[in-house]
């Protein structure tokens, strides 16, 4: 049994758009002349209306926030600024930045930028600053193993790998409100935050925000954010 | 639980070899008591010597034995080297002609003692067991002292810098590698057969002879400092007795706890150190061709949805030259364009392969994209590796 299927080109070739001198391979090149856009359930060859899907579980929209002005977008950044107190630390992100830390490569395909490589360098970086935390915040119980005054034995332990783990992350961005503002999508909309990895998705949204404040704003502002921030706040 | 599992052994061969004639009986009896020291049931000696005749005399020369200086001797070498290992004093480990070289080789600085370089090359798992005294042998309990110093958080923490400082690295270099490509890359430098390779490059070597053997040969403590060690050597590997335990010991992991423990150490004295020493040793002047780690499944799609992504013009592909087309090998050139500009090129054997690797060739030139060194140039930050 033969299909027939109508794609975009064969569309194109139907249509009769020969190159002048005739040759075939000029005239491959595709003109999408598809102006429904579908919303609901799925439909094969259909292309989804963006409205549909570019917004994040709770909501939010992607438009209304990547509008270079309007209030919801304003609210947006300055709720991400305020809470995570970039001021006080004066760190300056920009706002396309910052949304592309909030945004998980989950959302809408991977067609606006993500945080993936952002959450690699920041949870490297995080890791490296766990570790010096827990080596220097030493009670001297087992002195006879410094290492030029620090105490290398707390690494390991079950404190120490803790630290700045993904649950405690996630508590934080909860409490501060900001699992709200993150764009990704769930794998299965009727499903639970566990099934759906929301921890894992939100702890990576904060691990990304140091990673973009350790490539943009440097070394030295990004480990006085870790120390006197997230692992003060923890600490607590 | 230990598992041990008996071969039939040439004993009488093996003797032969190492052991000189007269003292095969006194190296048996040793043997003997070793195990004992080191728990063996009595069962498994037993058929451990089959060439013996009679076990009671054999038991009965044990406790004879016991009585003698020898053992004495073995005890006091087995206590001094449990002993110095713990404490690694820094006279003893001066004496140590493998650490001073090394020391020297890899030009560490003069606070980095070599009591320290020692530490690194002690892995928890070479914790000697201590016996501790009591009437019945048979009863006899092993237990592992703490204090041991190990390489053990070294390790830790010289991981953590590494790999942020190997990942910083690539990521300064190749800011849109895409995420499997990269950590092939971080892998390429800093798995654990890499860096076993560069640690046997300086001239460790790890400690293998029993502590049996090392008191028969009267070898120096110092000796043991100097090499690495990872498991407890409480027993003779040749003997055929191989233990299974559910600790799997690795001579390239060992190799590789080495290594990260001196950037460890090095960083405790000052972080440029450790950034010059992984620069210096793993990073720099070791080529890794990035651009033959990739593989492109559906390079057309994907480079149709990167332009999308990145509001350039649709990607059109345009025969360039051809050449024998009706021939056993023809060749087509293709070249991929964005409007004006063209992205990529590639040749193949039909115009199907020539297409695909044009677009692979664009695609390439974008995720390998290195930015230039000029200061003024901004941070380059990835959108994201495309998803097709």
């Amino acid at each position: 049994m033969q299909r027939t299927v109508f794609t975009s080109q064969s569309f194109k070739s139907v249509l009769g758009a020969v190159n002048r001198n005739g040759s075939v391979t000029a005239c491959r090149e595709p003109i999408r002349l598809i102006t429904y856009l579908h919303s609901g359930s799925r439909v094969r060859g259909l292309k989804r209306d963006p409205a549909s899907y570019m917004l994040n579980p709770y909501g939010l929209t992607y438009e209304s926030v990547n509008k270079k002005v309007g209030s919801q977008a304003s609210q947006f950044f300055s709720k991400i600024r305020n809470q995570l107190t970039f001021n006080k630390f004066d760190i300056k992100i920009d706002d396309r930045l910052l949304l592309q830390c909030f945004t998980h490569k989950s959302f809408a395909h991977g067609k606006v930028p993500y945080n993936e490589k952002l959450f690699i360098i920041g949870s490297h970086f995080l890791k490296v600053q766990a570790s010096l935390h827990s080596i220097k915040s030493t009670d001297s119980q087992n002195s006879s193993g410094l290492v030029n005054g620090m105490n290398f034995d707390t690494l390991g332990s079950y404190e120490s790998k803790n630290l700045l783990a993904e649950p405690k992350l996630f508590k934080f961005m909860e409490s501060l409100g900001l699992h709200e503002l993150v764009f990704w999508k769930k794998r299965d909309a009727s499903g639970t935050k566990i099934f759906n990895g929301e921890p894992k998705i939100v702890s990576s949204v904060l691990n990304s925000v140091v990673g973009a404040i350790l490539l943009t704003n440097g070394v030295e502002k990004a480990s006085l954010f870790v120390n006197n921030f997230l692992l003060r706040e923890h600490t607590e | 639980m230990r598992l041990v599992r008996i071969f039939p052994l040439p004993h009488l061969q093996l003797l032969r070899i190492t052991i000189p004639r007269s003292n095969v009986n006194s190296y048996k009896k040793l043997l003997l008591i070793q195990n004992k020291i080191s728990h063996y049931s009595t069962e498994t000696i037993d058929t451990n010597f089959t060439n013996s005749k009679d076990i009671d005399s054999i038991n009965s020369s044990v406790k004879e034995f016991s009585k003698s200086s020898q053992l004495l001797e073995y005890k006091n070498y087995y206590q001094n080297l449990q002993q110095t290992l713990r404490d690694m004093p820094e006279d003893v480990c001066n004496q140590s002609s493998a650490l001073v070289t090394l020391h020297s080789r890899l030009n560490l600085p003069k606070e980095f003692s070599t009591s320290l370089l020692s530490r690194c090359l002690t892995c928890r798992s070479s914790n000697i067991p201590s016996i501790l005294p009591s009437t019945d042998t048979k009863l006899n309990e092993t237990y592992y002292s703490k204090q041991q110093r190990d390489n053990y958080g070294l390790n830790i923490f010289g991981k953590n810098l590494l790999t942020f400082e190997t990942v910083k690295y690539l990521l300064q270099k190749y800011p849109r590698l895409p995420t499997p490509v990269l950590n092939v890359a971080i892998n390429a430098y800093i798995s654990d057969e890499v860096l076993a390779s560069i640690v046997k490059s300086w001239g460790v070597e790890t400690e293998n002879l029993s502590i049996m053997e090392r008191f028969l040969r009267n070898e120096p403590v110092n000796v043991t400092l100097g090499k690495l060690r990872y498991f407890n050597n409480l027993k003779k590997v040749s003997d055929g007795i191989e233990s299974i335990s559910k600790l799997n010991f690795s001579e390239t992991a060992a190799y590789a706890l080495v290594i990260r423990s001196i950037i460890a150490t090095l960083w405790t004295f000052d972080p440029k150190l450790s950034t010059k020493f992984i620069n210096g040793h793993i990073l720099h002047g070791r080529k890794l061709d990035i651009t033959r780690l990739f593989e492109f499944e559906q390079p057309t799609r994907e480079l149709a949805r990167l332009c999308e992504r990145e509001k350039l013009e649709r990607p059109v592909s345009r025969l360039l030259a051809e050449s024998g087309r009706l021939s056993r090998s023809p060749v087509f050139i293709v070249g991929v364009f964005s409007g004006e500009e063209k992205i990529g090129e590639g040749f193949g054997a039909s115009l199907k392969e020539a297409k695909a690797k044009a677009a692979s060739d664009a695609l390439m030139k974008w995720y390998c994209y290195q930015p230039t060194n000029d200061p003024s140039q901004s941070v380059v930050i990835d959108p994201g590796t495309i998803i097709v």
